[in-house]
């Protein structure tokens, strides 16, 4: 990458780390015929593309943010990777496996749903009963990976032992509501 | 344990998958000695899990609604002749449409007249509920504890309404056990109201996996009051009763099939738009300015619950109002 690749790059990264969503939206108009194409080799009609880069540009958003995490190639290129890892999936979970072997992008899961066979609605609904303001803090802590500064700023709180104090207190109230209506055993389908 | 506790924010490292090598070694040494502390962990990790699914979700949400506005955008000069095929379908299609909507706009306005909701028994081919129960507990006993006689579960069967036959109409039947039938011509949705308006019980004609959820309605010489998220108040809305000034809507809670508020919307106006998920069928109610709208499909029906024993509900037509509403 030249230098001035390199610098849009970065900025473009800063800005998904600052939780710019738009960013996203841009990516996913950079990177689709890409996507398209691979998926269109690969067993796979547009819909599965239009998915697949929704689901990749989810798990960049959330990786962009964790400690450590450090881009070494283009974000295209990693977008890629998440992209043929998870068709990769998909497809011998479907049974059209081609034989490929997986390509591992460099660090963390690459679906943030993996293992997933729970209902969640339940909790989806006793988080909407909380109301905005917790449910917007504990989306950002624990699945946007924002800081407490980040939070704070976001949501106007003083400083980010508001924030800290506050999502303690929306994570309990959920808890609270969750114990009181379910079993574990709810949740399983 | 309190927000600022060391051991509180370990947890939530781990929760946020950001405790590696020896620290995950030690913090999941710790789970296996303890086992109070591990159950505990298993339900906070099946909450952040629904948390994350949730922010998945409206982040998924956010890019197909981002990116497939402008999709229809992207035609290559190369494709000119297709782009004219379609553009000839499309014309085709759209008079086959309006000469079928034509058609069925003739047998709706016939079938309205004849269905003009009241108090007296529903007409040919509307399912209503039947007035003896057949089979389970009375709804109301199984979502309120109360002890109202009426439909059960089982009494709501899918069947072919009126509504079907009727292009789209929807029609809301009261019978003399104060059971409304809400017929569209997506699903049949039967809605007990208890005298004179005290709730809503909304019934599903599918088998249910949980208790039935409920609307409560409170008649309200009580101040308006709005909602109120924070304090994890039910949902409230106001809608002006024909005699009684106005009345509030509340979702009942019961366990796992209470409605929940599905989204807080604004229209281009920024005015508010509360939708309530109903728990079966995946029928949407929504509050928009001071009125009540069922959305079945992709079908939205302005719903007109007065107490007056006139019940009705009327297909939206109104385009503007149909962009808010889907909003």
């Amino acid at each position: 990458m030249s230098g001035t690749e390199t610098d849009a790059e970065q900025l473009l990264l800063q800005r998904l780390q600052k939780g710019d969503q738009e960013v996203l939206v841009e990516l996913y108009r950079a990177n689709f015929a890409m996507v398209k194409n691979h998926v269109a080799k690969n067993n796979g009609v547009v819909e599965d593309a239009e998915d697949l880069l929704q689901d990749a540009l989810v798990v960049l958003w959330q990786n962009c943010r964790k400690p450590g995490f450090e881009l070494t190639s283009k974000i295209s290129t990693y977008i890629m990777a998440i992209c043929k890892n998870l068709w990769l999936k998909q497809l011998s979970k479907s049974g059209r496996m081609m034989g490929e072997e997986l390509i591992k992008p460099q660090m963390h899961s690459e679906n943030p749903q993996e293992g997933k066979d729970m209902d969640m609605k339940k909790i989806h609904a006793a988080l909407n009963e909380l109301g905005d303001t917790c449910k917007n803090i504990l989306v950002m802590f624990y699945f946007d990976g924002f800081d407490m500064d980040a939070i704070a700023k976001a949501m106007g709180f003083n400083n980010s032992d508001t924030a800290k104090a506050k999502k303690y207190q929306c994570f309990k109230k959920l808890e609270e509501i969750v114990k009181k209506r379910y079993q574990m055993s709810d949740f399983l389908r | 344990m309190d927000a600022f506790d060391p051991q509180n924010e370990k947890i939530d490292r781990y929760l946020r998958g950001e405790l590696h090598g020896k620290e995950l070694d030690a913090f999941l040494q710790n789970l296996t000695t303890d086992p109070s502390l591990k159950k505990e962990m298993e339900f906070r990790e099946l909450l952040v899990r629904g948390i994350q699914d949730h922010g998945n979700i409206q982040l998924k949400n956010y890019l197909k609604q981002k990116t497939t506005q402008k999709r229809g955008l992207f035609i290559g000069y190369k494709s000119w002749h297709y782009a004219a095929a379609a553009v000839g379908l499309v014309l085709v299609g759209s008079i086959v449409v309006l000469l079928n909507m034509k058609q069925s706009n003739q047998v709706s306005n016939t079938v309205a007249k004849e269905t003009t909701i009241s108090q007296t028994p529903p007409q040919n081919g509307i399912p209503k509920a039947p007035e003896t129960p057949d089979l389970g507990q009375p709804v109301a006993e199984k979502s309120m504890g109360s002890a109202d006689k009426g439909a059960t579960i089982e009494n709501a069967k899918p069947e072919v309404s009126a509504a079907e036959n009727a292009g789209g109409l929807a029609i809301v039947e009261l019978d003399k056990d104060n059971i409304i039938t809400v017929a569209s011509n997506i699903q049949v949705i039967p809605i007990r109201i208890e005298s004179p308006i005290e709730k809503v019980t909304t019934m599903s004609n599918r088998p249910p996996s949980a208790p039935i959820g409920a609307v409560k309605r409170k008649t309200g010489n009580e101040p308006d009051s709005t909602y109120d998220a924070e304090k994890g108040d039910l949902a409230k809305d106001q809608i002006d009763g024909q005699n009684n000034g106005k009345f509030k809507l509340n979702f009942y809670s019961s366990k796992d099939a209470a409605p929940q508020i599905a989204a807080t919307k604004k229209d281009a106006l920024n005015t508010e738009i509360l939708v309530f998920n109903l728990p079966y069928d995946n029928p949407l109610l929504l509050t928009y300015k001071s009125k009540m709208y069922l959305k079945t499909g992709t079908k939205y029906y302005e719903i007109d619950l007065d107490h007056n024993g006139k019940q009705k509900a009327t297909p939206v037509t109104d385009l503007l109002l149909l962009k808010a509403l889907d909003h």
